[in-house]
């Protein structure tokens, strides 16, 4: 150790003690419960304001969605408060405050922030998007019966046992949930229809063959090969020649992997294998998928939604989507204030799916909200497809996998349309 | 006054607060401030080791993260198998330990840009593999634990009994390393960085100083990856990610090379500033982040650890008008 080196260790005390001052007089005891009878508010909600706290990616590679889902809640929260705030259940109106914490996907920083939001009493964690950082807070918002709910994630674990983690719940439909829907739509054909399955060997890819599976169930329709690849593989192209074997009537993605998507589908157009061709809503992007995959060779292409795509051909006349866009364009941060996406509109609906909850609140407490979301069922939602709609009463699955609505490409329009 | 701050009974007094604030610190303090608190000593200890092998031996090491997933990985392994908690800390430290004797081995041989690469190459390989190893690591989505609550006898929180933990393994961790640079091999080390020929005509062989230095590095990133386990309780292929490394080098270089205390002060920079960062915009924070960085280095560019020299230097220089009074203290 250098003389530097030594001199600075009581710099070093200094600074502990002085932290020490800082976090206050009173010693905690294990078990020692502030809550007191059940009248009584919960922190972070007062007469006139509720203040929210939503953790999610601002920065590393998901901050562009991340930063959406964030503007998308904001812009429909500013709105509200424009508008004199949201009369609750108990009969008060109360204005929202929302605050961003950046996790950069890291779940440790996702942690932390759920963490701060409760030491800085906020009421809630809303709307953060993201698996790992989300599934990594469950355990938190568990411990501290703090709410943490309407996450942007389609995986099966934030939603499909609230009885052991009654505080979280996700809000995009579940992976399970958007291709059972397809299965359901090909059961619905009431014709024999093969099915090969191309699936990452994780938990995302088995979520999305089991759906189709529940799918099908009793129908006519038979899955008759399924290969699995490692998640992160660079090809696969001996489990693309054993499907295309089969012949199958239809070709199912059963992965997101977005090196995969449009290589598999050229292999198929390679080996002289067309079906129709089934792909998860996370990869079903034109630009993503399609174009590359030269999707314009199938029969047919399919993947599933549930809301109004704001970019799409399909909806640029459509009133509901041109007040969002106008909306988003005076409240969302300037960088992307004019290109909103997905995650934005999930965000603004997760804004009005709060604002009902809120009606619904009897008394300002935590555990009354969590009673007041599981209470909403078919409320209406902002920007959802025709026929979708919303029901929280389920404990094993998230609000919006109750319907989702199956979609055709259309190559003239290029986007997707509705068929079921 | 420079003299009297490194007497040694000074340090020790410091040294001694210094527990005690450790000590009394998790009662007092609300979850977040633990959890805070315990991130910082995760840090810290990954922070040095990767000086052992950056700040002492002069050598870039972008893999330290690599390490840190291995040992989170491996506690996650004995987690599952229902290992006691010791033997699991053990395991982290040793297989972390022995994948970094197994690169060293080779690799120690190469030096700057050569060296540096191959240790890039370590996250970047690490989080496929994790990925494909589903069944034991989770795949992307990560592996959570439910694990080491605090006995009831304690009367403890599980955030306060963690963080008493993760202080104790921090503490000895800087102890072992303290030792470890004070003694004839972190002398050797400093030799091979200054003159590897000087080294050799003085018997310290570079190559098994670099190998040395290297798995010290990875068995302490490995103890550092069985605390974030504890302190985080989930872990995913993202926590080997490249960028973690490149902000543990940073964090060093701020807290200052080549010392033991500066990798703390490293660590309690690589948690605090985010955090800063945060609360003066969310959604600025990589930007906050850097821009701080770069004033820090601008300001005391051999790091924090450097500050009471260069303020004892000033001080120094303002009392020169008057050399006879200098002569009387």
């Amino acid at each position: 150790m250098n003389r530097s080196t030594r001199a600075a260790i009581p710099l070093l005390a200094a600074t502990a003690v002085a932290m020490l001052a800082l976090t206050g007089c009173s010693p905690r005891v294990a078990g020692d419960d502030s809550s007191g009878g059940p009248a009584q508010a919960s922190p972070g909600i007062t007469d006139t304001e509720i203040d929210l706290g939503m953790t999610t990616p601002l920065s590393g590679p998901l901050a562009l969605v991340g930063s959406q889902a964030l503007a998308g809640l904001q812009t429909y929260i500013d709105k509200l408060n424009d508008a004199g705030g949201v009369t609750f259940g108990d009969g008060k109106t109360r204005t929202i405050d929302l605050k961003g914490y950046d996790d950069g996907y890291d779940a440790a920083k996702a942690v932390a922030n759920v963490q701060q939001e409760i030491a800085e009493g906020k009421f809630m964690n809303v709307g953060g998007l993201g698996t790992a950082n989300n599934l990594a807070t469950m355990p938190i918002a568990n411990q501290n019966q703090f709410p943490n709910v309407l996450l942007q994630s389609g995986a099966d674990g934030l939603s499909d046992d609230q009885a052991d983690n009654p505080w979280t719940i996700g809000y995009l439909p579940t992976y399970t949930g958007e291709t059972a829907a397809f299965g359901k739509y090909l059961a619905s054909l009431g014709k024999p229809i093969t099915v090969a399955i191309l699936a990452q060997d994780d938990d995302a890819g088995a979520a999305w063959a089991d759906g189709l599976k529940q799918g099908i169930q009793g129908s006519q329709v038979t899955v008759v090969d399924e290969e699995k690849f490692e998640a992160g593989d660079p090809q696969v192209d001996s489990q693309m020649a054993t499907l295309a074997a089969t012949k199958a009537d239809v070709f199912f993605e059963a992965t997101g992997q977005l090196n995969i998507i449009p290589q598999s589908m050229l292999k198929a157009q390679q080996l002289g294998w067309l079906p129709e061709l089934f792909l998860p809503s996370v990869a079903s992007g034109a630009q993503q998928s399609i174009v590359p995959g030269s999707g314009q060779a199938f029969p047919a292409i399919f993947s599933v939604a549930f809301s109004k795509d704001p970019n799409s051909p399909t909806f640029a006349d459509d009133a509901e989507v041109q007040a969002f866009k106008a909306e988003f364009k005076q409240y969302a941060p300037a960088a992307i204030a004019d290109a909103p996406l997905a995650q934005a509109v999930w965000g603004y609906q997760t804004g009005a799916v709060l604002e009902a909850a809120f009606q619904a609140m009897k008394e300002p407490t935590r555990q009354a909200f969590m009673d007041a979301l599981h209470s909403l069922s078919g409320i209406s939602i902002p920007l959802a497809l025709d026929g979708v709609t919303f029901d929280a009463t389920g404990t094993t699955t998230s609000p919006m996998t109750a319907t989702v609505v199956v979609q055709q490409y259309d190559f003239e329009q290029k986007t997707y349309v509705n068929v079921g | 006054m420079d003299r009297f701050l490194a007497s040694g009974r000074t340090r020790w007094i410091a040294f001694a607060v210094l527990v005690v604030a450790i000590g009394i610190v998790p009662i007092y303090a609300i979850p977040y401030v633990n959890y805070q608190l315990a991130l910082i000593a995760v840090a810290a200890v990954s922070i040095l080791g990767l000086n052992f092998v950056s700040g002492y031996i002069g050598q870039l090491s972008l893999g330290q993260s690599a390490f840190v997933g291995i040992g989170a990985y491996a506690a996650v392994f004995g987690v599952q198998q229902g290992w006691p908690d010791i033997l699991i800390f053990l395991f982290s430290c040793a297989a972390s330990g022995t994948i970094g004797l197994l690169v060293a081995l080779p690799t120690a041989r190469l030096r700057g840009h050569g060296f540096a690469l191959v240790s890039l190459a370590l996250p970047i390989v690490a989080i496929p593999l994790a990925n494909r190893f589903q069944a034991f690591t989770g795949g992307a989505t990560g592996r959570s634990v439910d694990w080491l609550h605090a006995p009831a006898w304690s009367r403890l929180a599980d955030d306060q009994w963690r963080l008493y933990i993760i202080a104790l393994i921090a503490i000895a961790f800087f102890l072992l390393g303290r030792n470890f640079v004070r003694g004839k091999f972190g002398r050797a080390l400093q030799l091979v960085r200054d003159d590897e020929l000087v080294a050799s005509a003085n018997g310290v062989d570079g190559y098994r100083a670099r190998v040395l230095a290297f798995t010290m590095s990875s068995i302490f990133a490995g103890a550092a990856g069985f605390m974030y386990l504890l302190a985080v309780q989930y872990v995913t292929p993202n926590t080997m990610a490249f960028l973690s490394s490149l902000y543990l080098i940073g964090a060093l270089v701020i807290g200052g090379r080549a010392s033991v205390v500066g990798s703390l002060f490293g660590g309690v920079f690589y948690v605090a500033v985010p955090v800063v960062a945060g609360q003066i915009d969310a959604s600025q924070t990589t930007l906050i982040y850097g821009a701080i960085l770069i004033v820090v280095l601008f300001l005391v560019p051999d790091g924090i650890v450097s500050i009471p020299a260069r303020v004892s230097v000033l001080v120094r220089r303002l009392r020169r008008p008057s050399p006879r009074k200098r002569g009387i203290t």
